[in-house]
């Protein structure tokens, strides 16, 4: 008997264990699917965003995205044909058609939310490229329409590479504003988020503004 | 005998806690362990922003422990490449001189660093030594071997380009990387399953093998068998470090720095193993008091590594198509 008692005992611990593991298991499985987004980021982009105002508000953002050197040293050895440290006009469409336009199906990295709405970005226009100190830099403008009004606009800026394989900081001059600012009362907001499984998210800004009466 | 009860019940909870928070740790470094993206500069749409992608409402917030860890590393690897890049600029002047040995240095660090983010063989190290006996020498050669492997074959791939295309570039990398990773995910899910049958068999035996005992030959064969199956997946930071050495015509400094970054890489997950094998002993040690919780635990310990190790392989696997 008190070896028949042994055994059962022995099972029992054994079903214990494995019903404690497959739950483990399950909130495992739970959690890698819910976190495949992460991997290692391999480009690094500091990025100055410009608010560009006209006479009815916001019109659009004017970027620049300055690479890292590594990645600039691949750029410059793929697209500078004649190694002269600057990119022709030929040189210039090539990086545009290669590099630049196929960021259009990620809508350019950018997640923007106008008064809690998500407002897709759907082209950028004027894009150039150059080498400042050794780096290379894209710029190029976003149209993002907002019309200004005597109520208060949110417009919420995010650039994230939803694979992680592009990092993107918003340079220390980051936000300015240009264009026909001063017929709007404008002010900003810098924060850095999280998901609520952990997952880092790049930086935000939300810029506010109001037609001046 | 009440007080003996509740003892046992203490000791019972106590152990049934650890290897819940342990599961909880290697659950939260499995689930940041995810296969490399394609370049998003050059995969014309394959991959939308849709995909993962956040609520609008979910755009500020304070970041967790976690997400700090991962700032901090981005961040440090982004300040460690540069630094590199003028170095390596610099040796075009002077190839073996302070410039390369700095380029080094920081190549250790690099390696250092790289291995804190998501993926090298962390997880599979911590759950191989929850499942399986083994002392501080065990855990520094299973480290190093994972990171040395892990780096050899991203040089490798590297080397197989360059003798294909005339100039390596990470894209070309990023086409050969999921084959390989996909092998390495289905060994995984071998040496995992064929470790969950011995674990099996040891906790229905209940002859629970006291830590810090060396493992016997049939011990180590796992050991070397679990290190280069996570070892296979070529690491595309050592990688483009390569390349980028090529690029700039410094392929013998390049090839030096892989050595340093395999030595970096494998002083973090040295860390890791040496860290599971502390928790496992010191939960066992916790539950050593009753005979019922240290079976417990330790069948927890047995069956939860070996069951990780196969959940990743299995996960990644699907996941990776």
């Amino acid at each position: 008997m008190p070896r028949r008692h042994s055994r059962e005992s022995d099972t029992l611990i054994v079903q214990r264990s494995v019903s404690i593991i497959s739950v483990f298991s399950c909130a495992l499985a739970l959690l890698v699917i819910s976190g495949s987004a992460h991997a290692h980021p391999h480009v690094f982009v500091d990025a100055k965003v410009e608010f560009l105002f006209d006479g009815t508000g916001l019109a659009g953002l004017r970027e620049e995205w300055v690479f890292d050197g590594m990645t600039s040293e691949w750029m410059k050895a793929d697209y500078d044909a004649d190694k002269d440290g600057a990119f022709k006009a030929a040189e210039l469409k090539k990086i545009e058609s290669e590099m630049f336009d196929s960021l259009k199906a990620e809508r350019y990295f950018h997640r923007v939310v106008v008064d809690g709405r998500e407002c897709p970005v759907t082209g950028a226009s004027g894009f150039s490229a150059a080498v400042v100190k050794g780096r290379v830099a894209f710029r190029f403008f976003v149209p993002v329409r907002v019309s200004g009004s005597a109520k208060k606009r949110s417009v919420k800026l995010r650039l994230e590479d939803p694979s992680i394989y592009t990092d993107f900081v918003f340079s220390k001059d980051t936000p300015s504003l240009a264009g026909e600012r001063q017929r709007f009362s404008t002010e900003f907001k810098r924060s850095g988020g999280a998901q609520p499984d952990g997952r880092y998210i790049p930086e935000t800004i939300e810029l506010r503004f109001r037609k001046r009466p | 005998m009440i007080s003996s009860s509740r003892s046992q019940i203490r000791r019972l909870f106590a152990g049934a806690m650890i290897v819940v928070v342990a599961a909880l740790l290697c659950a939260a470094s499995f689930k940041a362990f995810a296969q490399d993206a394609p370049h998003p500069f050059s995969r014309g749409g394959e991959q939308g922003v849709s995909k993962g992608e956040p609520a609008a409402g979910s755009v500020t917030g304070e970041a967790s422990f976690l997400a700090r860890i991962y700032r901090f590393s981005t961040a440090f690897q982004k300040e460690i490449r540069e630094r590199m890049t003028e170095f390596a600029r610099e040796m075009k002047n002077e190839p073996f001189g302070r410039s390369c040995a700095l380029f080094l240095f920081f190549a250790f660090l690099y390696g250092v660093v790289h291995a804190i983010g998501p993926g090298h063989g962390k997880s599979v190290v911590a759950s191989y030594f929850f499942c399986r006996p083994g002392g501080l020498s065990h855990a520094l050669l299973m480290a190093n071997m994972v990171t040395f492997i892990h780096v050899l074959s991203g040089a490798l791939v590297v080397a197989v380009l360059a003798i294909i295309f005339p100039a390596v570039r990470q894209t070309q990398f990023d086409m050969v990387v999921p084959p390989i990773a996909r092998i390495s995910y289905s060994l995984m899910i071998a040496v995992g399953a064929y470790l969950l049958v011995i674990s099996l068999r040891t906790v229905r035996r209940k002859e629970p093998e006291e830590e810090g005992i060396p493992p016997g030959r049939g011990s180590l064969s796992h050991l070397f068998a679990t290190a280069i199956v996570a070892g296979l997946i070529p690491c595309p930071g050592a990688a483009l470090i390569l390349m980028f050495s090529m690029l700039l015509g410094i392929l013998p400094q390049g090839i030096l720095a892989m050595l340093f970054i395999a030595l970096g890489m494998g002083v973090t997950t040295s860390a890791v193993a040496v860290a599971s094998i502390l928790f496992k002993g010191f939960a066992l040690s916790l539950a050593r008091g009753s005979s019922n919780s240290f079976t417990f635990v330790y069948a927890g310990f047995e069956l939860l590594g070996a069951l990780m190790i196969m959940a990743f392989g299995s996960l990644m696997l699907i996941g990776s198509f």
